[in-house]
């Protein structure tokens, strides 16, 4: 457990404060590109662990926590000061849902990450409207990437604690990496994975970072 | 200052030495069974534009530098010589090199020409790319004695240009996609024509890089991920 490694490293003279996080659920129809109206019926994600990071360290010290490297697998970030563990499948469609109480040091926050698990797989259906012909859809991607990089710029502080953390998914974003107009090749009348470069483009816009939002509520 | 003092400090310097290597994958070639999808890939030339390269202390602060540009084609036989540093007797952890843009190489800071072979496809390129990337870097096991030298190798891998994420930990190499990005079927991969093919339709993973769109932005930001110390050592860059 990250945080119980920098407990070791002498972080606890921090205050450690219990913030909410909530799960914003999300609106069933989106524009993913123009020309393009999509209404979904199902859209779901199962996400593994929510956790936010301090600012990135530069200087000449030694660190615990992977900081970028030239190679891919590392990226540049600061250390875990904050995070909810566990393993959620949401209902992107099912309106707000608290994932629980994240554990966070006080202190300044740059970033966040969260993890996407590939089983059960991510389900987006529905009915996309192309240039007036509407056509269904059910995509089904298996994810299984950290999301990292999320946006998370911060100060907590133990007298003017947030009042929660929300996060939240764009899902004209996720979406919109995906080529609409791709040919039902199967002829099965449904847009599917299965379909030109869909299987790829649909999980590329679902790992997106822009795709995921954390953002921390006013105290 | 006694004569005997004299002598103990003249004795606390050392010598760096650094030399950069581009190993078999670019003298050579990048074997089938390197990628992912059994591709191959011979450089004809390799050249990266070096600068910046010093030897850091406990602090970050310089305490050996080696001057100016160096423009190295790691296709030549090497390891080649970098340069070296009188520094002071003692353990190091931090080194650094710069690759960056060069006017001994056109304005470049990394040009790389060879043959990509997937199956009985053969593409050739000739890509030039002006990404500026400081490696800051812990040498394996430096310790300069007295009197004496050690040395680093600044490492180039050749084949992360055809690494197929930016991030993932499970990232692999592949060739095929840059293969078919020869939209005009001439036998020549050019930039313009990576530029055209939208990285999302690939398989790639770009993690938090999202400004990363196309394939020779793909490259081009790999391009700085091909720094390394003392053969598979890793170096910090900030991206």
């Amino acid at each position: 457990m990250l945080l119980t490694l920098l407990l070791a490293c002498g972080t606890t003279d921090r205050a450690l404060l219990s913030v909410p996080v909530t799960f914003k659920g999300a609106t069933a129809d989106v524009a993913p590109v123009d020309g393009v109206a999509v209404t979904l019926t199902e859209a779901s994600v199962t996400v593994f662990d929510v956790r936010m990071e301090g600012l990135a360290q530069t200087a000449w010290r030694w660190s615990p926590i992977a900081t970028a490297q030239a190679h891919p697998g590392h990226d540049f970030a600061g250390d875990v000061a904050g995070e909810l563990t566990g393993t959620w499948t949401l209902d992107l469609l099912g309106g707000d849902a608290l994932l629980g109480d994240a554990s966070c040091y006080e202190g300044e926050y740059a970033t966040g990450r969260i993890s996407l698990l590939a089983d059960p797989v991510s389900v987006f259906a529905g009915t996309a409207t192309v240039d007036g012909v509407a056509t269904p859809f059910r995509f089904e991607v298996a994810p299984d990437q950290e999301i990292t990089g999320l946006s998370f710029e911060t100060t907590m502080a133990a007298d003017t604690p947030p009042s929660g953390i929300s996060l939240s998914v764009d899902l004209a974003h996720a979406l919109s990496f995906a080529d609409w107009r791709t040919i039902d090749a199967d002829a099965d009348g449904t847009l599917t994975t299965a379909d030109g470069a869909l299987a790829n483009t649909v999980l590329f816009g679902l790992v997106a970072t822009p795709t995921w939002t954390l953002t921390p509520e006013p105290s | 200052m006694t004569l005997f003092s004299l002598f103990l400090v003249g004795c606390a310097n050392g010598t760096w030495t650094v030399n950069t290597w581009g190993e078999e994958y670019i003298e050579d070639t990048i074997p089938a069974e390197i990628f992912e999808d059994g591709c191959t890939v011979t450089y004809d030339s390799f050249e990266v534009a070096m600068s910046g390269v010093a030897l850091l202390d406990g602090d970050g602060t310089e305490v050996g530098v080696v001057d100016g540009e160096q423009v190295f084609d790691l296709t030549a036989a090497g390891p080649h010589d970098v340069g070296s540093a009188e520094v002071p007797a003692t353990h190091y952890a931090n080194a650094r090199y710069v690759i960056a843009p060069s006017d001994q190489l056109g304005g470049s800071s990394v040009v790389a020409a060879g043959t990509l072979t997937c199956g009985a496809d053969a593409v050739t390129f000739d890509w030039a790319f002006d990404t500026d990337t400081t490696y800051a870097c812990e040498p394996a096991d430096l310790t300069i004695p007295a009197g004496g030298e050690d040395s680093t190798q600044y490492t180039i891998h050749g084949d992360h240009l055809f690494y197929d994420g930016l991030e993932n930990e499970d990232a692999v190499v592949r060739g095929q996609a840059i293969a078919d990005a020869d939209a005009d079927a001439d036998g020549v991969v050019t930039l313009a024509e990576l530029e055209a093919v939208p990285v999302a339709t690939l398989g790639y993973q770009v993690g938090q890089y999202s400004e990363v769109t196309n394939l020779a932005q793909f490259v081009g930001f790999l391009t700085q991920t091909l720094g390394h110390v003392d053969g598979e050592g890793h170096c910090q860059v900030d991206l």
